[in-house]
């Protein structure tokens, strides 16, 4: 039978509070019933009120409910997957209610066009742009309410606005101390106040310390949901038979009839990109859809083995006309803007001529949650359940899978296991709405094998770079060139706003060193791989190839290699984080110590890793960095999202490599995709420049491209050889 | 394969579950048992996602067919050593630290790091290194690290 729209009521459950599943939930989503599609600072007078009256809390915008007994539930628009943000911004917005941090409740959003984060143009997670974006939004979202609370206080007492103050939660007048439950009723019929002061950094109670994650506790006691957690009463499992080819067009499969006559099986339906096999639980679902065999058609000029598409990239990499995205900002002040006749011009003039060639492979995510979303279809409503970074695009295929309104299609968010780029794209939500919509009133949870998601990722395609360094006659670079090739992200996946003459921020290739003249550019390449956002994007590449350059230039002239990078860069907080990493390393009996510096994200990070040679094989012992990253929203969780990106680089730059033969991904699961584990980490000291007056950067990718060329620099230290083509392990022996 | 009842000891309480007999213990306890807090990661013991003690030695039950277990074997999962000992030593120096970013593997993380305490009460740093191979593709070694050596600390500060 039909489900009623209140049967799901673990909407916006984010963990189980006790075992078998509670039925304390229903508070949790009575709080967010009245949720209205509104930012409190896009509203008309009185909006705030008309929302309010719908729901049994006091809602106020769209990240903040106050409850009667004092509750405050923040929100967030973000996603959560690992990069704190979910404590993060709630602590931003806490941090200017006065909120008191201890009972404030957070709660995930679904797709909501009011939550606009202004850096990335929607509510996607990515691009480290969280804090950055969504930071100073919440931060206003919480003064203004403090504003309207006090507001309402003083009105409420007679009194002056000044005669008000604020403590954890309560407006304190003289000694009468009110609680926002009790105010905000009437302060949501208060017009929003439009210029709001942010707290100063000297006033911060909660910004810049460091704090327990609520969502520890889940975590740790095995009660978070996560996208494969969710559980919905009559729930079927689905598991999908794919075909080996990584693209191409699927054929129907041999013995379908028979395999829906098993014990157990709902239905098989054909689904975007394979067959889903609907059963009552998932080892059933599985065992019937190992049983099809499914394929694609690739046209014989589509079937390209890893070989063909290093080729091709190296075709449009060394062609004398392929069109160019030309690099058009500045770097610290310097030209990076010349055009090939006049970088030419510069080169002739240099003492000497370097030119390098570096390249990256093809990489999958390997998020340790396979890709997993639950869909249920009424005939009038599709309501999902989805660890995604993109709310909207789940929307957008829901509606377009049962040609329902998007109105009519609900989005709820769990907690991600990994994302790192990879739950950006929708197309698992694309395939459990299509399956929902075969057996309308059941849900159902489609989960991926492992296999699948590592032989049907939106990859990181292969980028190579071609660089000519003008050296002048001390071995300074006077003059820079860089040519990158490679698929490009945002032709296909913002095909129709992409200017092939615009800079591709999906091949950007600027360097950290506002080099004296240079020009830079990057080529797109058409390949039929299926690529996408992988965390630190292109920066992973070019990082590697200018850094790489920079150890190897230093190494030739003699230079030490702080001393080298110090003489390049201008910004102070550049010489800042080299001067210190320089400062902080021991000194070493065996092997020796590369470093790499690195300014993106709107940070810069230097790092070191010291390594040894035991004949072919390479030994790790040891990891530094230090970052400034601006204002440090929990600096404990900055350093560890810097170390979690290093050991995210540095498994791939070590043996992270996916191979193809004819259209068929040939690797399979975290043994061969240079997932690192334990015994391949060497411990990672991070250390961060105290510059809370700063912006904050984005911290979840700026650990990631830093490593490889600080690795490829040890190694060269060490004794071996120079390294300019990842994976290391086509080169020499490691350990991941 | 049809179906067959199993009658598993799992967290201390006998349960029956119909499954078929290749079923990994892993989707018998979380599609059956409906315990959710192991995970499945990789599905071919590599990862160390799905770990759960049986009779408590560390296994991967992503590859422990059901019709290999006996209902006089005791299995634990997270749900179950948290709700045995809310005042673990694991839990509680996993808390301290706050180790978990994604937190999809520290349920497999925290057993492993239980049943390698108990084998080695007091280990060194390099022990624990080199004793821990679960996946964390967050990166979180260096905090799991420093809780179980934290743990550790713990355990010996109840012993005594």
């Amino acid at each position: 039978g039909h489900l009623t729209r209140r049967a799901p009521v673990m909407a916006y459950l984010l963990w189980r509070e006790t075992r078998p599943m509670s039925t304390s939930l229903s508070r949790r989503s009575v709080l967010q019933s009245g949720a209205a599609a509104l930012t409190l600072f896009a509203c008309a007078d009185k909006t705030l009120a008309k929302a309010a009256a719908a729901s049994g809390s006091q809602s106020l915008g769209v990240y903040l409910s106050i409850d009667a007994d004092n509750t405050i539930t923040f929100t967030t628009p973000n996603a959560e997957m690992g990069q704190g943000t979910f404590d993060g911004l709630a602590r931003m917005m806490a941090e200017e209610l006065d909120a008191d941090w201890d009972t404030l409740k957070i709660a995930l959003s679904g797709a909501n066009r009011a939550m606009f984060n202004p850096k990335i143009y929607g509510q996607t997670t990515g691009n480290s742009l969280a804090v950055q974006g969504f930071g100073p939004v919440v931060r206003k979202a919480g003064a203004a309410a403090r504003q309207m609370l006090r507001q309402a206080a003083a009105a409420r007492y007679g009194v002056p606005l000044e005669r008000t103050q604020t403590d954890k939660g309560y407006v304190v007048i003289g000694d009468n101390r009110i609680a926002y439950g009790d105010l905000a009723e009437a302060a949501a019929q208060l017009d929003v106040p439009k210029d709001i002061a942010l707290k100063p950094v000297k006033d911060f109670t909660l910004i810049g310390k460091p704090f327990k994650r609520k969502e520890t506790e889940p975590k740790i006691t095995g009660e978070a949901v996560f996208g494969i957690d969710i559980d919905l009463p009559n729930m079927a499992i689905a598991a999908l038979a794919m075909p080996a080819q990584a693209w191409g067009t699927v054929k129907e499969p041999e013995g379908l009839e028979k395999a829906r006559a098993q014990d157990g099986v709902k239905a098989i339906t054909p689904v975007t990109g394979g067959y889903a096999v609907i059963a009552e639980d998932f080892w059933t679902a599985k065992t019937v859809a190992d049983s099809l065999t499914v394929e694609a058609d690739i046209a014989d000029d589509q079937a390209y083995s890893t070989e063909d598409m290093a080729a091709a990239v190296q075709s449009v990499l060394t062609s004398d006309d392929a069109e160019a995205a030309l690099y058009k900002g500045t770097k610290d002040g310097a030209d990076l803007n010349q055009s090939r006749a006049d970088i030419a011009q510069s080169m002739s003039k240099a003492a000497s001529v370097k030119e390098l060639a570096y390249s990256v492979p093809i990489l999958a995510h390997g998020a340790l949650e396979p890709l997993s979303a639950t869909a249920l279809y009424t005939g009038e409503r599709l309501e999902m359940w989805v660890p995604t970074q993109n709310p909207a695009a789940s929307v957008k295929t829901g509606a377009e899978v049962t040609g329902l309104d998007p109105k009519a299609v609900k989005v709820n968010r769990t907690f991600i296991g990994g994302g790192f780029g990879r739950k950006w794209n929708v197309d698992f939500v694309t395939q459990a709405a299509e399956a929902a919509k075969t057996l309308p009133g059941t849900p159902v949870k489609l989960i991926w094998t492992r296999e699948q998601d590592t032989q049907h990722d939106f990859y990181r395609p292969i980028i190579a770079g071609a660089l000519t360094f003008g050296l002048g006659s001390d071995g300074a670079v006077e003059a820079f060139s860089s040519t990158i090739a490679g698929q490009s992200l945002s032709r296909t996946w913002f095909a129709g706003r992409y200017n092939p003459k615009a800079p591709d921020t999906s091949l950007q290739n600027a360097p950290s060193y506002p080099f004296k003249s240079g020009h830079v550019e990057s080529r797109a390449v058409d390949l039929p791989l299926p690529m996408g956002w992988w965390r630190s994007v292109s920066h992973m590449p070019t990082v590697f190839f200018h850094d790489s350059a920079m150890g190897e230039l230093a190494a030739a002239a003699r230079k030490d290699p702080f001393a080298y990078r110090l003489a390049h860069v201008t910004d102070p907080r550049a010489k800042k984080v080299v001067t210190q990493l320089r400062e902080s390393l021991p000194a070493v009996a065996e092997g020796a110590i590369g470093i790499a510096y690195a300014d993106c994200y709107g940070g810069h990070l230097a790092a070191a890793i010291h390594v040894s040679l035991d004949g072919e094989m390479v030994k790790l012992h040891k990891i530094w960095a230090v970052a400034d990253v601006g204002m440090a929203v929990d600096p404990r969780n900055v350093k560890r999202q810097i170390a979690g990106g290093i050991y995210f680089g540095l498994g791939p730059a070590l043996d992270g490599k996916i191979t193809l033969e004819d259209g068929v991904v040939t690797r399979s699961n975290v043994h061969d995709i240079g997932a690192l584990t334990p015994v391949g980490a060497p411990p990672i000291e991070v250390a961060l420049i105290d510059n809370m007056e700063e912006a904050p950067a984005g911290v979840g990718e700026i650990g990631t491209p830093i490593i490889a060329p600080a690795l490829c620099n040890a190694i060269a230290a060490a004794g071996g050889p120079r390294i300019r083509h990842l994976p290391i392990s086509d080169t020499l022996s490691v350990q991941v | 394969m049809s179906k067959q009842s199993y009658t598993l000891t799992i967290n201390g309480h006998a349960q029956e579950l119909r499954a078929a007999p290749d079923t990994p213990l892993l989707w018998a306890l979380r599609d059956g048992a409906k315990l959710t807090g192991t995970k499945y990661g990789c599905g071919a013991g590599l990862c160390g996602a799905c770990t759960v003690l049986v009779d408590g030695t560390p296994a991967r039950s992503c590859t422990l067919p059901i019709e290999t277990l006996e209902a006089s074997q005791s299995i634990t999962t997270i749900e179950g050593l948290a709700e045995a000992d809310p005042d673990h030593p694991v839990l509680k120096a996993w808390s301290a630290v706050d180790v978990p970013q994604c937190g999809y593997c520290q349920s497999g993380q925290i057993l492993a790091a239980a049943a390698f305490l108990k084998d080695n009460p007091t280990p060194t740093k390099d022990e624990i290194w080199d004793a821990m191979a679960n996946i964390c593709r967050c990166g979180t070694y260096n905090e799991i690290a420093e809780a179980i050596a934290l743990a550790a600390d713990l355990a010996q500060g109840d012993a005594r």
